[in-house]
């Protein structure tokens, strides 16, 4: 392949150079004690017959440390006393055999090794560190594939190794494997960069606070009946009651901000987004809110008996009665648009699933519907009694079920085929997904939680791609749990009693941990 | 029969291929576009004989090889399967040559060998304590004990994970 007798007499001479004598010069050439500069043209295709590895421990021993096992370049890092160019040229003579104090012609000497080595090709040769040889862009795709212990072993390679594993690029590549990347971790006020690493160790240190049940808890005292259901964002946490009151409270400080009272029945069920807050009611009301002021700007009356749950799209809002019918509503007039006599009996959960919803009745079936048109899609079946709650994932890849059967269920909306959870005792009255996927291909990237609430009292947390049983927490006085939700750092939940409770895994970590 | 094109390298050797094998360079396949249909040869400054003749073995054997799809979630998708049969033996090469076929692939952008070689360099790194990595890539540890106690400190809350 090589055209020329200048590459034959490189690769000649190369094959003898031991890889030390390249490591020496490559190191010489990197730290500038030779310039290529120094290297004459007539020297290019001299020939030398380098002598082996060990004449260096001999002479070498001067410096009182030889250990021929070891790496020369080790060693020069070591002889601390000397100057680097003094280092080298004790390790250099010794090499050529020649004595370190005697007055070599340095110049002519360098030039001459230098020769051999000093190529373009050398440069690149496998003795140098190929974290300073490829360009960051590279270097952040290769330790993106490396796994996280494994890229903390590199950090103690050494300061080079350390500075390149510490980019920012590689830690958000982590972060969006361990847990993908949702719109509230990558969004940040302009001008803001995130610390990847450091929000990578902060998860790390939540999803182990979740598993070993390291959390504070604490309670939000106001209500003065059965707590039905919750919802939470970065800011405030929602809670509807028995006792016919929607209540707002500061996430922070706990402290109640608003109680909506309008209903002339219990709380049954939420759902709200940054603008609305849709609430429906054993009155069979929805009454709905302004996110901002709390105040109330429109009802939907449809159903003629209690709304059991309710659900959002960006247009739509959908409600599902005991009367076993779904109402879709268009959410800008709040007018109806059609609804569905969808279920044997009352029709207790609804879920949005990308642009299809999910409705669960107490007949046992989980149907699937197109939201814009009604249409039937399909029907899944696995319960073998009445379902009672039901949430999506954001990727609408999974849906996770409760039911009356005592198990949950995780779907997999492709292919219809579901996953059976057994622990609970009693009826699994509330579940969540808790993390939004990466999806990848035809999986999803696992660290995605389901965490479930029962009648039993107790909170269970699994993992949702292997349904892997995780941690459980039991409901103070052993009250029967109506709602959970929860996100990588709090389990919100409601039950019978009438405090709800938050349970903080992030607590020990101090100010750092992400509300998100 | 499939058009050729000459391939010759910074070293001035060249190669003949199919032009379907040129094509799964991003960049190759580029610049004949802009150049237009009559183009038959095409230089490759910057590549040596010996590394442009190993990525064109690599392009021969995936020509037929669907379109690579650029996404933000190609290292996770990666991660989900195996390297194949092939490319792990295409790449039991020296590191030099590794190192050299994973730039060449960034230049001429190719981006499945790029990251075929990129996780292979990862798998090198894998499994070994920062002795065997200093060892596999000659690596001179730097730190100073103060330093190296440092990082070890801000590690541990991570080591009983």
């Amino acid at each position: 392949m090589d055209s020329g007798g200048t590459h034959h007499n490189r690769h000649a001479v190369g094959r003898r150079a031991s890889a030390f004598w390249k490591a020496m010069l490559a190191e010489a050439i990197a730290r500038k004690i030779v310039p290529l500069s120094l290297v004459p043209d007539s020297l290019r295709e001299s020939r030398l017959d380098l002598e082996p590895f060990p004449v260096l421990a001999q002479s070498g021993g001067q410096d009182g440390n030889a250990v021929p096992a070891e790496p020369p370049r080790c060693r020069i890092a070591r002889t601390d006393s000397q100057s680097t160019q003094d280092t080298f040229w004790t390790v250099a003579s010794a090499f050529a055999n020649t004595d370190a104090a005697s007055t070599v012609d340095r110049t002519s000497w360098v030039s001459r090794e230098s020769a051999v080595i000093f190529d373009d090709r050398w440069m690149l040769s496998h003795n140098k560190d190929f974290t300073k040889l490829l360009p960051p862009e590279i270097l952040d795709k290769v330790f993106g594939y490396v796994p996280y212990k494994a890229l903390l072993q590199c950090q103690l390679v050494s300061r080079n190794w350390r500075d390149v594993t510490n980019s920012n690029t590689i830690w958000r590549e982590k972060y969006a494997q361990e847990w993908g990347l949702s719109p509230t971790v990558t969004t940040l006020p302009s001008g803001k960069s995130r610390d990847w690493r450091r929000l990578y160790e902060v998860r790390t240190a939540l999803d182990r606070n979740m598993l070993n049940s390291q959390y504070a808890s604490y309670h939000l005292e106001g209500h003065k009946d059965g707590v039905y259901c919750a919802k939470f964002d970065n800011k405030e946490i929602l809670t509807g009651s028995r006792d016919n009151t929607l209540k707002v409270w500061d996430f922070k400080t706990r402290k109640q901000l608003h109680s909506l009272d309008g209903y002339g029945g219990s709380v049954l069920c939420m759902a709200m987004d940054d603008k609305i807050v849709v609430s429906g009611s054993s009155d069979t009301r929805c009454l709905i809110y302004d996110r901002k002021t709390y105040r109330q700007i429109g009802k939907l009356e449809f159903h003629d008996a209690p709304v059991l749950d309710v659900a959002l799209t960006g247009s739509r809002i959908i409600s599902a009665g005991k009367d076993g019918r779904i109402a879709v509503w268009r959410r800008r007039d709040m007018h109806m648009q059609y609804y569905l006599k969808a279920h044997r009996g009352p029709v207790n959960a609804v879920a949005v699933c990308g642009s299809t919803f999910l409705t669960a009745g107490a007949d046992g079936l989980i149907k699937q519907w197109s939201t814009a048109t009604g249409e039937h899609i399909q029907t899944l079946r696995g319960h073998t009694r009445g379902l009672a709650c039901i949430d999506v994932s954001s990727c609408a890849r999974y849906a996770v079920s409760g039911s009356n059967d005592r198990t949950l269920r995780i779907w997999n909306m492709e292919t219809g085929e579901s996953r059976c959870l057994e622990g609970h005792l009693d009826v699994v009255r509330s579940v969540c997904i808790s993390g939004s996927r990466v999806i990848s291909g035809s999986r999803v990237i696992s660290g995605s939680r389901v965490i479930s609430g029962s009648y039993d009292s107790m909170i269970k947390v699994w993992d949702l791609r292997s349904g892997k049983f995780l941690s459980e927490y039991r409901q103070p006085n052993g009250n029967s749990v109506f709602c959970v939700r929860a996100n990588a750092r709090y389990i919100v939940a409601t039950s019978v009693g009438v405090h709800p409770t938050i349970l903080d895994f992030g607590a020990t970590l101090g100010a750092s941990a992400p509300n998100n | 029969m499939s058009r050729k094109v000459r391939l010759t390298s910074a070293d001035n050797v060249t190669y003949e291929v199919d032009i379907e094998v040129a094509e799964k360079s991003m960049l190759l396949k580029n610049m004949m576009e802009d150049i237009g249909d009559d183009v038959t040869d095409v230089p490759v400054p910057n590549v040596q004989a010996n590394v442009l003749k190993k990525v064109i073995e690599y392009c021969e054997h995936h020509k037929n090889d669907p379109a690579y799809v650029s996404s933000d979630e190609g290292i996770a998708r990666a991660k989900a399967t195996e390297i194949s049969q092939w490319d792990q033996k295409f790449l039991q090469v020296d590191q030099e040559m590794l190192f050299e076929i994973i730039l060449t692939a960034n230049y001429l952008d190719i981006r499945p060998l790029l990251e075929v070689g990129c996780r292979t360099v990862a798998n090198m790194i894998k499994n070994k304590s920062p002795e065997e990595i200093r060892k596999t890539f000659n690596i001179e540890n730097d730190f100073t004990p103060e330093e190296e106690a440092q990082i070890r400190r801000e590690h541990e809350w991570a080591q009983d994970r």
